[in-house]
């Protein structure tokens, strides 16, 4: 039985790319379990499987073998519909390239969520809104997201994951195309999501970013390596 | 959900719609390019097919059609919306469940007398049922009464304005062929499309039946039944079954038809469908079973899919800029349907966008339309309350098949690939290039048919002068009804400057004509023969019409023997073939001269001596499945003057001409028109077929340059950084211009090839048609070819140079 507060639980997770003529094991046998409520780092080199990993974790790629447990819901075998379903109300998703949408505005671009969710046009306003103050970008509400700085666009982003109230936040190098000033903002904006009861898992190459998570999953060739507690590691950084 | 999504979806749509304005500007030129072709097409189809539907009683008039049926051959030359003389009286006499019929007989032109002066006007004799039948409204006179009388007459309104002006036209005497008659009524305009605005009824003066049998009195039974002339039509009565009548027309020709040598099928078409059923006539929808109206609509149709293929290809293309952002919004939570329904959104509004520009393109040549080809769009179309239904599911239907192949593969975006940041792989190149393909291939095989149809009519036309810049002049009014004989022309016209030979023919050429013949090489009726055009001709017919002698000799009117009126006298009749029908028996030309063949008359075979072949010289336009000419010298049945006129002294001639036949005909108005003009005026159900086909390949090619010129802009935007590449390591203007040509002519050549097949068969089958006709050869098919890459080429080719001259700085920074 899954304890009550284990909110993640993956087991004996494979995920293997293949092409014509060669066949990539991104992530084996992998398994661990978070709880409700924390804030992971998931960290290695390069090609270590950690997207992989994220994307698994965030319902939009699929593993080829083992299970993955959501809330006590076994995920790995949903059809799609419901996959989506469950991901759209569960899971927030922001990248290190933002992925906002050039043709929308702010306001839209982070409304979106909550359109694909059914929310009514009165109660998206007041949460779009909500969002936006949250990341104090209320002003920029009718800019298009090459009116912003990168910074700025990944607020945007930022705005647009937590606008649905999402139980899990995905962060994939949330900072890795930011100046160091804002991404100490999106670090603090994590922090504050986290303590407010939002789970987090952060892919990230920053050490000191990864210091500042509750827990650091450390990959190596799609395997987990030792955990460390982030103090150990905060003292390497 | 996706319902709630609707106003989401067209504020996204008309925005991404404003997003790429070149691309959309090429899709919605190209999508109601599409539609007017489609549109354009379905509005001939109605036109043929609603003839006088507003008439009172439209649904239940009929018009009865006729096929002649050789007994011993079974060769027929089809189903033709129009009868033998007979068929009115004994339709009236034995079908109680028909409330009226009538007869109508087209004549020639007549010169008709008024008031001192004389004027050429189209006849129609008609019985006393006709304004039973075709309740026309009166602008003058009683539509009870008006053909009570004898000697009536009832003007079209355009001729009572012309003859009278305005002052009223009811009870003036004109004077016809010398016959008196008396105006009982003036005929207002009938509602568009109508079978009185073209021929065989179009009219200028419908007289009664009496003062017909004195003008032109119909041939007596059984040779009534070898003249398909006229026409008959039959009013339903109300509340009856047509049914019953088929019936009675299933078993008509058996019951009144007695010929030796053949019989005669009888059906029905509704009064709508009348002209279609002349077009159908002359392309042999009866063996084809293809009707003039479904291959309209059939090309436009295909001028619809290529329409949308091309949009489909530019949205695909365009979607490949998209896929990222699908990917998102898959990862947001949009589903797959979503995002095929949100792309059909994007699609409507295309199709809304492009149904207003079609409609203004059409408001646009509604007039210059009506014009040339006499199609009223307005009464076709936008009156008629079934033009909206069709037209906005039609419309729909091409924004979803536009829209479905993008939408689909936009919905299968990789949310993966979207979360990973990197570029989707678009995976379309192929199915583009089969959509370009099928564009052009359509493109194509509809250029190959125009030039085939164009090649023919310009051959056929070349066939209506003598050549040698001369010109040939035709008296439309008969011999027989003017008070001077050939000879005498022949003798006022002798050594007149610019005259240089008079003859005559049975039958005005280029007129519509039914006749066959069956040829045979031997008294076996039953055995090989070929069909046949007879024409009987006065001395001299074939230096008059410029027709040049292959093998043999001349007709000789002092060989008695030659003249056919004199046969029986002493052997066969000479008869003169042209090389087609020599071909069609198995003969060279000097292997045909001095061969017996026989046609059958009244069932005996009939012997003629082929004294001479000549080179094919038409004088028709379709052969009704006759493979050649025979000609007999008949001097008495040989009714229209032809003469010969010297090309140096054209306007002069013609003036003598007009003087010879004002002093043998004094008083009296005789017509008569170069040859040419008839030719175009009776080209035109062919030219329409022309104008059609040629309206709706232009379209095709239009789309398909369109759409060409978008997938190659795009392919230039993806393939830049590589023109780049290749310009580092070497590569000249020139080198880049020739890959990106090679690259724009692969799908024009795949496609012009693949349409060569198609395109070479329906070839075949139009100019089977003909009697005579151009070989197709591969010219059509080259030129095709060459068009196309042309025109793709000066439409693109200028990009091309353009990006290849760019520095390579220049182009990499597009990357």
């Amino acid at each position: 039985m899954m304890k009550a507060d284990v909110m993640i639980e993956l087991s004996h997770i494979e995920k293997t790319y293949r092409t014509e003529d060669l066949e990539t094991k991104a992530l084996a046998d992998l398994s661990f379990s978070i709880g409700a409520g924390e804030f992971v780092a998931i960290m290695g080199p390069s090609g270590c499987g950690k997207s992989t990993l994220l994307n698994i974790l965030g319902m939009i790629d699929r593993p080829d073998g083992g299970h993955y447990i959501f809330a006590g819901q076994e995920v790995g075998a949903l059809p799609e519909r419901r996959l989506v379903e469950f991901r759209k109300r569960n899971i927030g998703f922001i990248f290190q390239s933002f992925n906002l949408i050039g043709d929308l505005s702010v306001e839209e671009n982070v409304e979106l969520p909550l359109l694909y969710q059914g929310v009514k046009r009165s109660e998206r306003r007041i949460r779009v809104r909500e969002a936006l103050e949250l990341v104090g970008l209320e002003g920029r509400a009718r800019h298009r997201p090459a009116q912003l700085s990168g910074g700025q666009q990944q607020r945007v982003a930022v705005a647009r994951a937590v606008v649905g109230e999402p139980r899990l936040i995905l962060a994939d190098e949330p900072t890795g195309n930011l100046d160091s000033r804002n991404g100490e903002d999106v670090m603090e904006m994590l922090e504050t999501l986290n303590e407010h009861g939002t789970t987090i898992i952060m892919v990230t190459h920053s050490p000191a970013h990864g210091a500042r998570a509750g827990r650091i999953v450390n990959l190596l060739d799609g395997r987990i390596v030792p955990e460390f507690a982030a103090e150990s590691l905060s003292g390497l950084s | 959900m996706t319902t709630s999504l609707l106003p989401d979806y067209l504020r996204w749509a008309s925005r991404g719609l404003r997003a790429n304005p070149f691309t959309n500007i090429v899709n919605l030129l190209a999508l109601s390019l599409g539609m007017a072709g489609f549109v354009l097409a379905a509005a001939a189809a109605l036109f043929l097919r609603g003839t006088d539907t507003t008439l009172p009683n439209a649904s239940r008039i009929y018009a009865v059609t006729q096929q002649p049926l050789d007994k011993t051959s079974g060769f027929s030359i089809g189903v033709i919306p129009m009868t033998s003389d007979p068929v009115a009286a004994y339709l009236a006499a034995e079908a109680p469940e028909i409330e009226a019929v009538t007869r109508i007989r087209p004549t020639f032109d007549r010169g008709v007398m008024v008031e001192g002066g004389a004027h050429f006007l189209q006849c129609l004799f008609v019985d006393r049922s006709f304004l039973k039948v075709f309740r026309l409204t009166l602008k003058e006179g009683e539509a009870g009464r008006a053909l009570e009388r004898p000697r009536s007459a009832l003007l079209s309104a355009a001729a009572a304005r012309r003859l009278f002006g305005d002052r009223p036209a009811l009870g003036r005497t004109l004077t016809i062929g010398g016959q008196d008659v008396t105006v009982t009524g003036v005929v207002a305009p009938p509602a568009p499309p109508s079978i009185f605005d073209f021929p065989p009824h179009r009219f200028d003066i419908l007289l009664s039946d009496d003062v017909g049998l004195l003008l032109s009195p119909p041939l007596p039974e059984p040779n009534a039944w070898g003249s398909i002339g006229g026409s008959t039509f039959f009013l339903l009565g109300a509340g009856q079954s047509v049914t019953s009548i088929d019936a009675r027309l299933a078993t008509f020709g058996d019951r009144h038809v007695h010929l030796p040598s053949g019989t005669m099928q009888f059906g029905r078409l509704p009064l709508g469908q009348f002209l279609e059923g002349l077009l159908n006539s002359q392309i042999r929808t009866d063996r084809t079973g293809l009707s003039m109206s479904a291959l309209l609509v059939a090309m436009g149709g295909l001028v619809l899919v290529v329409a949308s293929l091309n949009y489909a290809n530019l949205a695909a293309a365009q979607a490949l800029s998209r896929l990222r952002e699908s990917g998102m919004r898959i990862v947001l939570g949009a589903t797959r349907t979503g995002i095929i329904t949100q792309h059909l959104v994007e699609s409507g509004l295309m199709a809304g966008a492009s149904l207003a520009i079609t409609l203004i393109l059409l408001a646009l040549a509604a007039v210059p339309l009506y014009r040339w080809t006499g199609l009223d769009l307005s009464s076709l179309l936008l009156l008629r309350p079934g033009f909206w239904e069709a037209l906005i599911p039609g419309a729909l239907a091409a924004a979803v098949i536009g829209g479905l192949y993008p939408a689909f593969q936009l919905s299968g975006a990789q949310a993966v690939a979207a979360a990973r940041g990197g570029r989707t792989r678009p995976g379309l190149s192929r199915v583009t290039f089969l959509f370009v393909c099928i564009q052009f291939l359509a493109a194509s095989f509809l250029l190959i048919l125009v030039t085939v149809m164009v090649r023919q009519m310009t051959s056929l036309r070349d066939f209506a002068s003598p050549g040698e810049g001369d010109g040939l002049v035709v008296v439309n009014t008969p011999l027989d009804g003017l008070p001077f004989t050939l000879a005498d022309l022949r003798a006022v016209l002798h050594g007149e400057t610019g005259v240089l030979s008079v003859s005559a023919i049975d039958v005005e050429p280029w007129s519509e004509d039914t006749r066959s013949s069956s040829l045979f090489p031997t008294p076996d009726l039953s055995g090989a023969h070929a069909n046949s055009f007879p024409c009987s001709v006065a001395e001299d017919f074939f230096g008059t019409i410029g027709a040049r002698f292959l093998a043999g000799r001349d007709f000789a009117a002092e060989r008695g023997g030659d003249v056919t009126d004199n046969a029986g006298d002493g052997g066969p009749a000479a008869a003169v073939i042209d090389r087609s029908l020599a071909e069609a028996m198995g003969w060279t030309p000097t292997e045909a001269v001095g061969r017996i063949v026989y046609r059958k008359v009244q069932g005996v075979p009939t012997p003629s001596r082929i004294v001479g072949v000549i080179e094919d010289r038409p004088q028709n336009f379709l052969g009704m499945g006759s493979q050649g000419y025979v000609y007999s010298l008949s001097p008495k049945a040989a009714n229209h003057a032809l003469v010969r006129l010297g090309g140096a002294g054209g306007g002069p001639a013609l003036a003598t001409v007009d003087r010879a036949l004002s002093r043998l005909a004094p008083g009296i108005p005789v017509q008569r028109h170069l040859s040419l003009d008839m030719f175009a005026a009776g080209a035109g159900p062919l030219d329409f077929a022309l104008s059609s086909f040629a309206v709706l390949a232009g379209a095709a090619i239009g789309i398909s340059i369109l759409g060409l010129s978008g997938m190659m802009l795009h392919t230039i935007g993806r393939r830049t950084q590589e023109i780049g590449i290749r310009k580092i390591l070497g590569a000249g203007s020139g080198h880049i211009v020739g890959l990106l040509l090679w690259d724009l002519s692969r799908p024009v050549l795949i496609a012009s090839v693949l349409s060569w097949p198609p395109a070479y068969l329906a070839g075949q089958a139009y100019l089977r048609l003909f009697t005579q006709h151009s070989d197709l050869g591969g010219g059509p098919f080259l030129l095709s070819l060459a068009f196309m890459l042309l025109v793709a080429w000066v439409a693109i080719g200028w990009r091309f140079l353009a990006v290849a001259r760019l520095n390579t700085a220049e182009i990499l920074r597009y990357e």
